[in-house]
């Protein structure tokens, strides 16, 4: 059998087991390791399981997952969660769909100290999802915000995937950096655009309440002083030159757990019972980290996604007909794969041919161009449906909220990202502007 | 989408077996959740230390990696059992609670053959780092003792699954439902 | 294609390794064999697992030929890692070849159930800073530097640097925000990270010398896989490996190396150069480095002495 058809039979049978409820780390595992074994052979799949699972989790990139849903526990735990939610609720709560946007605006915030989307789902999750339905918003419009919401850790840099995509391509990192920084904003703009249309749609599903009054509105904020310090410590810390992000991560649990003792919230009962909720949270995750893993290594064997990349290079076509073509393939796959994944096995040959191609643009503006895009669409496939990251952190963490509801939550997201990509696509220059006024 | 019964009301009282596995899930997790803990404050501590002048902890990045491997492995067993491995029910909800609970039983079954088998390699695998000798490059730590917390996650894993899915499996096995 | 061969390594694929290198070379070795064997690319990791694994890959047959590096896994290839030791290198066309042949001198059995089609090393790394100027011992002492390996971080260590260990991502940020002063590495991988724009000073050990320290690698192919191939396609593949591969990876990476050094010029940054009287201070003061290496050596049933010996001598002859 050819390899190509064999990477369409897994595509097939992966989507039918996950459509009859099996779990998805199983799903993936089971269907990469049959892959894999016709693939290569039984022999080679022995032998890769000896050591796979220590070789994934031995890893720098993958600590942070957890140091950051512990950061998210201890600050739920210690009632700095509640005191930020108070805050954001006295300022902004009276405007529809208030809390959805504050959220939101809690991500972003999160997501500049925090390279991961999945722990900025997670962490804000946490944090958000209990108050947004104490409040009386719909499972759909919470969860559906904070799925959103969670993309914008890796859309506002510091960012896994531009790190990574900056290593294949060959970028300067901090200029990457730089160019996310208004398409992230953007992200931002468009989500709470998302919200606005979505509660004026179905009003019962984010319900408004009186305005506070300003003596209320400063004291919430003086009660969030202990999150202000974390933030301007992590931040400053790294931009300031006293520690890399990923050290911020370490940085940021201690300095949560001083603020949780400081305030008292914490117990050594409560950071037991936080240390057990990270071991839930991050399991789940990392399962399917391994499942993924698996499941992909067997599609780069059959070489499908570097033969449909080959293909699209090799297309006598328009340049935009090509990038579109990658766009959307990237938007398929992106259902069905993990984001870092696809980037790997993708961006060495989509990268030459985009190249290769005239945009009248200098080439390391075209480069940033099509690395913020491709992160773009890449991390759309957490939140669609049905392999997305950041819908499982949401839903192993709303039990009571069915998958209808979700999906549905996150379709007003998911097309303000469509919006969001076209214009991205049609104005190059938001994409290396501010590097061209910083840098050069 | 999340892991849920929708017949859990037919669950028996929590048997001995369920408490002692629930204990030693808990426990697991908990030194895992210990241990990435013990890891950050290694590295907050080695911040601190080399911005004082005073040189950082050699090898911190090398210990959060450990760290790593030993709290994905440790946190298995517990996510396990609460079922909190994520699953689309999007469109099976048409079935009744009962095909959906049978369903779910056999994936547990196969769940706990793929842990199993995962175990199984990983002993192997830890006999040929054994051997090797391998070590990490800084720490000079035995790369096989991160393979012990990976054979007990995995293990464990495996006997709470197939714990698990015989009641969902048959009526047969109700006795025994372990949650 | 009669046989396929899946060749697996670490670096992107658009690096120079893969286009200058490796497509190259899997085209030679279809066109040699009319077609009956072709190689199949699988960089960045593709096929799973990290960097440290690619030999036992090898190996085990998870893939066919593996690109590696025996510092990955300390102690498992010891004869193979001499060379990396501080201050062995030379270019690195000069020390692949010694390398090569100490290889065969002394470490015919490190790469059990893999046949070695090729050893070599890069160039010698060169200390980049956001400033700082190297000329002599003193100036390293306070420097925070990212080590390439563990023996070279003792080395700095031992001349008074605060040596971190930085994986590459974290040390890419952490030179642009000041965390370390600079990094030691070739200028072969500036272009990857555009080291160029992250630091402003090149400290270079003088040309002719010994440089401060070099990475070894082994390019491996599946034993079983080898020998089960005709007598004609053996042929092929030896025909295309041995001293002759490992002579032109050396000379290749020297020429990675004058690209990089090229891309920092064009930068405008400053270029030092360390006097190599200064880098022979250096080596008397990595003593206790040559001492503990012998040691292991004779542990792993070696005659330690004797090996650092030949590699000194091969690498002294030139
Ligand atoms: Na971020
Ligand atoms: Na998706």
């Amino acid at each position: 059998m050819e390899p190509l058809t064999i990477a369409i039979i897994m595509v097939i049978v992966l989507l039918i087991l996950i459509f009859a409820r099996m779990p998805i780390a199983l799903a993936m595992g089971m269907v990469g390791a049959v892959g894999y074994m016709v693939l290569a052979s039984p022999y080679a799949l022995m032998a890769y399981f000896n050591t796979a699972w220590v070789d994934k989790f031995m890893s720098y990139e993958l600590a942070i997952v957890p140091l950051f849903i512990l950061m998210g526990h201890l600050a739920t735990r210690s009632g700095i969660s509640a005191s930020i939610f108070a805050a954001s609720n006295a300022w902004i709560g009276h405007l529809r769909g208030g809390l959805a946007m504050a959220s939101v605006a809690g991500c972003a915030m999160f997501g500049s100290i925090s390279g991961s989307s999945l722990a900025t789902a997670s962490t804000m999750a946490r944090v958000a999802l209990p108050e947004m339905r104490k409040n009386g918003y719909s499972g759909a419009l919470a969860s559906g915000s904070l799925a959103a919401g969670g993309t914008l850790g890796i859309l506002i840099p510091p960012s896994v995937v531009l790190i990574i995509y900056a290593l294949l391509t060959e970028q300067n990192i901090v200029k990457l950096f730089l160019a996310a920084t208004i398409p992230g904003i953007l992200a931002v703009i468009g989500f709470f655009i998302a919200i606005a249309i979505y509660v004026r749609l179905f009003p019962n599903e984010g319900p408004t309440h009186a305005p506070a009054d300003m003596k209320t509105r400063f004291k919430a904020l003086r009660d969030i002083w202990h999150v202000v310090a974390i933030f301007v410590v992590v931040l400053g810390g790294i931009y300031g030159g006293f520690f890399t992000p990923a050290e911020g991560a370490s940085v940021g649990v201690v300095l949560m757990l001083v603020a949780g003792l400081f305030t008292g919230g914490l117990t050594p009962k409560t950071i037991l019972d936080c240390l057990i909720d990270t071991a839930g949270s991050t399991a789940m995750i990392f399962a399917i980290v391994y499942g993924a893993d698996i499941f992909n290594v067997a599609l780069a064997l059959s070489r499908m996604p570097s033969d449909v990349a080959a293909f699209f290079s090799a297309a006598d076509v328009a340049p935009i007909v090509v990038l579109l073509g990658i766009i959307a393939f990237y938007l398929v796959m992106g259902c069905l794969m993990d984001s870092l994944s696809m980037i790997l096995l993708t961006v060495p040959v989509f990268f030459p041919t985009i190249m290769a191609l005239d945009f009248g643009l200098m080439p390391e503006q075209q480069a940033m161009w099509f690395g913020i895009i491709s992160l773009v669409v890449v991390e759309m496939g957490l939140i669609t449906p049905p392999v997305g990251m950041n819908l499982f952190v949401i839903s192993s963490m709303a039990k009571d909220i069915p998958t209808s509801q979700i999906f549905r939550g996150t379709t007003p997201f998911i097309i303000a990202e469509f919006f969001r990509i076209a214009i991205l696509v049609s104005f190059p220059v938001l994409s290396y502007w501010l590097v061209d006024i910083v840098a050069n | 989408m999340a892991e849920r019964l929708p017949n859990e009301t037919e669950q028996a009282p929590h048997g001995r077996v369920f408490l002692i596995l629930q204990r030693v899930c808990l426990g697991a997790a908990g030194v895992g959740g210990a241990v990435i803990f013990a890891a950050s404050i290694t590295v907050a501590a080695s911040v601190i230390m080399r911005n004082l002048g005073l040189g950082g902890i050699r090898g911190d990045f090398e210990l959060v990696e450990l760290a790593c491997a030993a709290c994905a492995s440790l946190f298995l067993p517990l996510c396990q059992f609460n079922k909190g491995h994520v699953m689309v029910d999007l469109f099976t909800l048409w079935l009744s609670p009962l095909t959906q609970r049978r369903m779910d039983g056999v994936w547990t079954l196969l769940f706990a053959f793929g842990w199993a088998f995962l175990a199984w390699r990983l002993s192997v695998g830890l006999g040929e780092m054994h051997e090797y000798g391998d070590r990490t490059m800084l720490l000079r730590a035995p790369v096989w003792w991160v393979y012990l917390p990976a054979l007990f996650g995995t293990a464990l894993s495996a006997v709470v699954a197939f714990l698990q899915s015989l009641p969902m499996l048959s009526h047969a096995f109700r006795a025994m439902e372990v949650r | 294609a009669e046989v396929t061969l899946r060749v697996h390594h670490f670096l992107p694929g658009v690096a120079p390794m893969q286009t200058r290198f490796f497509d190259v070379w899997a085209q030679e070795i279809s066109e040699a064999s009319g077609g009956a064997i072709e190689m199949q690319m699988f960089p960045s990791m593709q096929l799973g697992g990290k960097p440290p694994q690619l030999a036992d890959q090898a190996r085990q047959g998870i893939c066919d030929i593996a690109w590696t590096l025996p510092v990955y896994t300390p102690d498992r290839f010891p004869v193979a890692e001499t060379m990396a030791m501080p201050f062995m290198v030379t270019n690195a066309e000069k020390t692949s070849v010694a390398m090569h042949t100490l290889m065969e001198e002394f470490g015919q059995n490190e790469y059990k159930g893999m046949k070695p089609l090729a050893f070599h090393t890069h160039d010698g790394g060169k200390i980049h800073t956001r400033g700082q100027i190297v000329s002599s011992a003193e100036d390293i002492k306070g420097l925070k530097l990212r080590a390439p390996n563990q023996a070279t971080g003792e080395m700095l260590a031992l001349m008074g640097a605060e040596t971190v260990f930085f994986p590459v991502t974290e040390m890419v940020v952490g030179l642009s925000n000041g965390v370390i002063d600079g990094c030691c590495l070739p200028y072969e991988v500036v272009p990857a990270f555009k080291l160029q724009e992250l630091t402003k000073v090149t400290n270079e050990p003088e040309a002719g010398g010994r440089g401060i320290y070099a990475n070894t690698f082994a390019l491996v192919m599946n034993e079983r896989k080898y020998e089960g191939l005709s007598d004609d396609l053996r042929a092929v593949i030896d025909a295309h490996s041995g001293a002759d591969l490992s002579r032109r990876l050396g000379a290749q990476f020297d020429e990675f190396e004058a690209f990089g050094k090229s891309v920092v010029e064009k930068q405008g940054n400053e270029i030092h150069t360390i006097a190599a009287s200064e880098i022979d201070t250096w080596r008397e003061m990595a003593a206790p480095i040559y001492d503990t290496w012998i040691g292991k050596l004779n542990d792993a049933g070696h005659d330690g002495a004797a090996i650092v010996a030949r590699a000194n001598a091969l690498l002294d002859a030139g």
